[in-house]
């Protein structure tokens, strides 16, 4: 908190667009009152994009939405301080002359598409909407051209088809572009994008990102870009905000940030997040929970999980103020000068020494043949098959006892129904997964039942995974007691012992679901899966639900926990991060097969199909400093349904390497190069290498590609 | 102050405040709370459904010691004495045959609180039992069950009801027998609706990965997400069971006469000059129908706030 002007280290002769100043957000909660925000002050200049990053519940969402006023009205909302924007304190604005601001001169971007659109009006007539409400004065004719020239704006192909049609009939990337359009409709001076990528694929994400960058050059307007993915606000921001539990810890700009952090928190989120580019150690993960909001901590809200306080008594007793540190940063910590020790930007917490490399697992635990899965289309009224979507077409899998193997793809890809199909959750229409030697297909539910013991899953929502009316000892215990291990008084001690394996104690165990944070819940799933001893974990996206340093945690726990009790791990997971990090193999799915396959150190080193190019490419990295000079390939356009995909390799459609031969010859994964690291693509190429077998050059063809 | 009058209004702080006082109750208190627990407190706190849930208690009190309590015998013909206005003796005065008409109201509550809590039940247990099976099964059980839901639902149920009551004869007995046949299809849809989503939740997906039989799925994992949606339909159905019983009474089909019920004694009230002359006759038996009715809606009302959704989802950001 502080009440001191803010100095800025970017224009002194600039004047701040936005300013805000000791902004308060209070909600009544019952008798309750949660602070949500807790006196930030920032200053927003023209033209630039401004970072603001956080964990959940450190206020980011509400603060923002606390300068549109877009919260719930008094009583309920209290919010003190000021936001002045050009001239006029928004706070003290009536709703009335707020709505006159909102949409022309300030606008918002929400996360999630598919919700912030009206699905019964076309999203022309939504983009034309937003500029009518603010301008009446406009016909008809000139609001549809303003529209079209808008949707085009923001790269939505074929505008004035577009123009008319439904948000259904509008891909997840697309909806999102068209949000942007009504966004910049109004031609404002300020748009603020509330996680405007979290709920894309990464190569829709580098679009939009782009296309954030590419708006700000066209229309100077300034953004504030909300995120809790570091490796987004690198890639995009000027300036960056760091918010813990309400407050603004850290503010400077970006290179400087993520180059030298000057709080505890920024080194320890940048430290607990693996790299897509180099190799990681063991990630340095932020101890604890992010704080309740209800009773903050005393003194500097992070003590409790911060490393460098050690439990001294300024921070236990006293709010750090954010104070100027050197070249017009800032940040709010009492040891802030102690940082800098630290040359390898990572904070070194005492803890167990890393475990020596484990032996190159050998043998085949899994291995998955040719898996067909196909879900029938139906017509509505008589119930008769209309055709299939293909959502697995053909997968060949193999994991060696104790090995990680990365399943990696876009949503829709089919690497969850891969992982379902192979635990034989969902009945697969063709090919074998064998386990052990024992193949799982034709297998009856009896007879499947003690491959159960053998094979389990953690899933990605730990909120929906574990019962809400079952106690914590009830849904560990539940495997032993359908498999009829042991009696009452050793299943509670098994329980007791699982719980002290993934980090939590038998003291939870009589607790139910919702006493736990996400992070806590992951756990009690992961002790689940492991109640009966399994030689493989089906993990399906088991982090992304999770905040980074809470993500921090459960990698290092399923790291330690394949160490200790060598299980073979299926990752699957849109993270190529985590799975560089976690996984020995890889294999990448397009579209309901395998495009490319191979060691992590090999297909990250000398990726050879163009689309696992892209995706790595496409991954936003917390560098910055790298940003000026990565080749991105961004990919145009959307991943087809899997209901039609395309003829030839499934790829070709938004391959920059494509060529007429593509278009109808699928291509096999094989081995190319020798190298054991087999691909799809007719014309597989490490980037930079020549493609083998007098086959044209593949850079004469980069018609589509976007390289930068 | 409850906290229910916040409403949900951008996602955001809605489930932030959600979140900031499930993890305060959760400091406040060290001992565990089942969900279960948070819904009675959460019924607790509202105040109106507490009202109308003592009354309902006191209304359920005099009809158990209806025998003890009335100052009468409901059934106890006086000829000398009959349509007089309340007095001293009978403090709600007589009807035309000379019965002390809050002796018989008092006995009335018996046969309507009876009727409506077992025909409710009775439709409530149907409801589960089929909704269940057509939920978790789908196909072609699902297909037959749901039929049957709109064939029954659109019968005229009165109508119909008024038939069965004829052939079988009026009791207590045929009355829940023939209402839980009619209501059951409402609580039928929630708890087949309710399954079909949990069937696809995560901790079901969970238990099956680990071999959970079908049984045990319905048993353990899926009746307790029902129970809360059904809970409140029980106890609206059950308005309407009394209800029901009432209109039957009303028009002769209810329990056996002499016996007394709320229905039975809204009968004279056909007759226009009791309507306009004698108001002690037809006014506490509607009375009693009417509030008990709201009651029970409140308690619903009340019940449903308390099993709101979105708290299984708390904490969630």
């Amino acid at each position: 908190m502080t009440a001191a002007p803010i100095e800025s280290g970017v224009d002194e002769a600039r004047t701040p667009l936005l300013s805000v100043r000791d902004l308060t957000t209070t909600f009544a909660a019952g008798r309750r009152a949660v602070q949500a925000v807790r006196g930030i002050s920032f200053d927003l200049y023209p033209g630039e994009i401004l970072g603001v990053v956080g964990e959940s519940g450190s206020g980011k969402s509400v603060s923002v939405n606390s300068l549109m006023n877009l919260l719930p009205p008094a009583p309920i909302t209290r919010m003190t301080g000021s936001v002045l924007f050009e001239g006029r304190d928004l706070i003290t604005l009536s709703e009335r002359e707020l709505r006159r601001v909102r949409g022309r001169e300030i606008s918002m971007i929400f996360q999630d598409p598919s919700v912030s659109l009206n699905p019964v009006q076309t999203v022309g007539s939504q983009i034309a909407e937003a500029i009518h409400v603010h301008d009446r004065k406009v016909s008809r004719k000139a609001l549809r051209d303003r529209s079209i020239k808008l949707l085009s704006m923001v790269g939505v192909p074929s505008p004035a088809v577009r123009y008319a049609q439904f948000p259904h009939e509008y891909s997840g990337g697309m909806r999102q572009r068209a949000m942007i359009a009504m966004a910049l409709a109004n031609q404002p001076k300020v748009i603020i994008a509330d996680e405007p990528t979290t709920a894309l694929d990464v190569t829709i994400q580098a679009q939009v990102l782009d296309m954030l960058k590419t708006i700000r050059e066209e229309t100077g307007a300034a953004t504030i870009f909300i995120s809790h993915d570091l490796g987004a606000i690198a890639e995009v921001a000027d300036r960056m905000i760091v918010m813990y539990a309400g407050e603004i810890v850290e503010w400077g700009d970006v290179d400087s940030v993520f180059a030298h952090p000057r709080h505890p928190y920024t080194l320890g989120l940048i430290s607990s997040l693996p790299r897509v580019d180099t190799e990681t150690d063991e990630l340095v993960s932020i101890p604890g929970q992010p704080p309740n909001m209800a009773a903050p901590p005393s003194g500097c809200a992070f003590h409790p999980r911060c490393a460098l306080s050690q439990d001294r008594e300024p921070c236990r007793t006293q709010l750090p103020a954010l104070t100027p540190v050197d070249d017009g940063r800032m940040a709010a910590c009492h040891f802030t000068g102690e940082l800098d020790v630290a040359p390898d930007r990572r904070l070194k917490v005492a803890g167990p020494a890393p475990a020596p490399l484990r032996e190159a697992p050998a043998g085949e635990l899994l291995a998955v043949k040719d898996l067909v899965v196909r879900f029938p289309i139906k017509s509505r009224v008589i119930k008769h098959t209309l055709g299939h979507v293909q959502a697995v077409d053909g997968v060949d899998l193999t994991v060696a006892p104790g090995e990680s193997l990365g399943l990696v793809g876009e949503s829709g890809c089919g690497k969850s129904t891969t992982g379902l199909a192979i635990l034989r959750l969902i009945e697969s229409s063709g090919g074998q997964v064998v386990l052990q030697g024992r193949d799982l297909t034709n297998l009856s539910k009896r007879q499947l039942q003690p491959v159960r013991r053998e094979m389990q899953i953690v899933l990605q929502d730990p909120y929906t995974s574990l019962n809400p009316r079952m106690t914590v000892r009830g849904i560990v215990g539940e495997p032993l007691e359908t498999h009829g291990v042991g009696s009452g008084a050793s299943r509670r001690k098994r329980v007791d012992e699982l719980l002290r394996l993934v980090g939590m104690g038998p003291e939870h165990a009589d607790r139910f679901p919702h006493e736990f944070s996400g992070g806590q819940r992951q756990r009690i799933a992961i002790a689940r899966a492991l109640a009966l001893d399994p030689k493989l974990l089906v993990l399906d996206e088991p982090m992304s639900s999770l905040d980074v340093s809470i993500q921090a945690q459960i990698v290092n726990l399923l790291q330690r926990l394949q160490r200790e009790l060598s299980l073979a791990y299926l990752l699957i997971s849109h993270d190529l991060s985590v799975v560089r990090h976690v996984c020995d193999r890889i294999a990448v799915m397009y579209l309901g097969r395998i495009v490319e396959t191979g060691t992590t150190a090999d297909v990250y080193a000398r990726p050879t199909h163009p689309y696992t190019q892209a995706l790595l490419s496409a991954v936003p990295q917390p560098d910055p400093s790298g940003r000026g000079n990565r080749q991105r390939i961004v990919l145009t356009g959307d991943v087809p349904g899997p209901d039609k995909p395309p003829a030839g390799c499934r790829f070709h459609t938004r391959c920059w390497r494509a060529q007429d031969r593509c278009k109808h010859d699928s291509p096999e994964l094989i081995d190319r190069f020798g190298h054991g690291h087999p691909s799809a693509c007719h014309f597989a190429a490490a980037p930079g290498e020549d493609v083998p077998e007098g086959v044209d050059d593949p850079a004469d063809d980069a018609v589509s590609a976007d390289h930068r | 102050m409850s906290s229910d009058f916040i409403e949900p209004r951008a996602g955001v702080e809605a489930e932030l405040i959600a979140a900031a006082e499930a993890n305060a109750e959760l400091n406040a208190e060290s001992t565990s709370r089942s969900p279960l627990r948070i819904a009675m407190r959460g019924f607790m706190n509202h105040r109106l459904a507490m009202v109308a849930l003592a009354f309902l208690i006191v209304v359920a009190l005099l009809a158990i010691f209806a025998p003890l309590i009335a100052p009468f015998d409901p059934n106890a013909v006086d000829i000398s004495h009959f349509r007089q206005p309340p007095s001293g003796t009978h403090w709600l005065g007589t009807d035309e045959a000379g019965r002390d008409v809050l002796s018989r109201l008092l006995y009335g509550a018996q046969v309507s609180l009876t009727v409506g809590v077992t025909a409710a039940l009775s439709a409530g247990f149907i409801g589960l039992a089929l909704g269940l099976l057509a939920g978790f099964l789908g196909g072609w059980v699902d297909a037959t069950i749901m039929r049957l839901t709109e064939v029954v639902l659109s019968f005229p149920s009165l109508i119909v009801i008024i038939l069965l009551v004829a052939i079988v004869g009026p009791s207590i007995g045929s009355i829940v027998l023939v209402i839980a046949l009619f209501e059951w299809p409402t609580g039928c849809r929630i708890v087949r609706q309710v399954t079909r989503v949990t069937k696809e939740a995560g901790y079901v997906t969970a238990a099956r990965s680990v071999g959970v039989g079908n049984f045990r799925l319905m048993s353990r994992h899926m009746i307790g997400s029902v129970t809360s949606p059904l809970t409140v339909i029980v106890t609206l159905l059950s308005a309407q069971a009394i209800l029901l019983e009432a209109a039957l009474s009303f028009l002769g089909l209810g329990v056996n006469p002499p016996q007394a019920s709320w229905g039975g004694m809204l009968q004279s009230a056909q007759s226009l000059t009791v309507l306009s002359n004698y108001w002690w006759l037809w006014l506490p038996p509607g009375v009693a129908i009417g509030l008990t009715v709201l009651a029970i809606n409140f308690v619903g009302d009340g019940l449903r706030d308390a099993f709101d959704p979105r708290q299984e989802m708390r904490g969630k950001a």
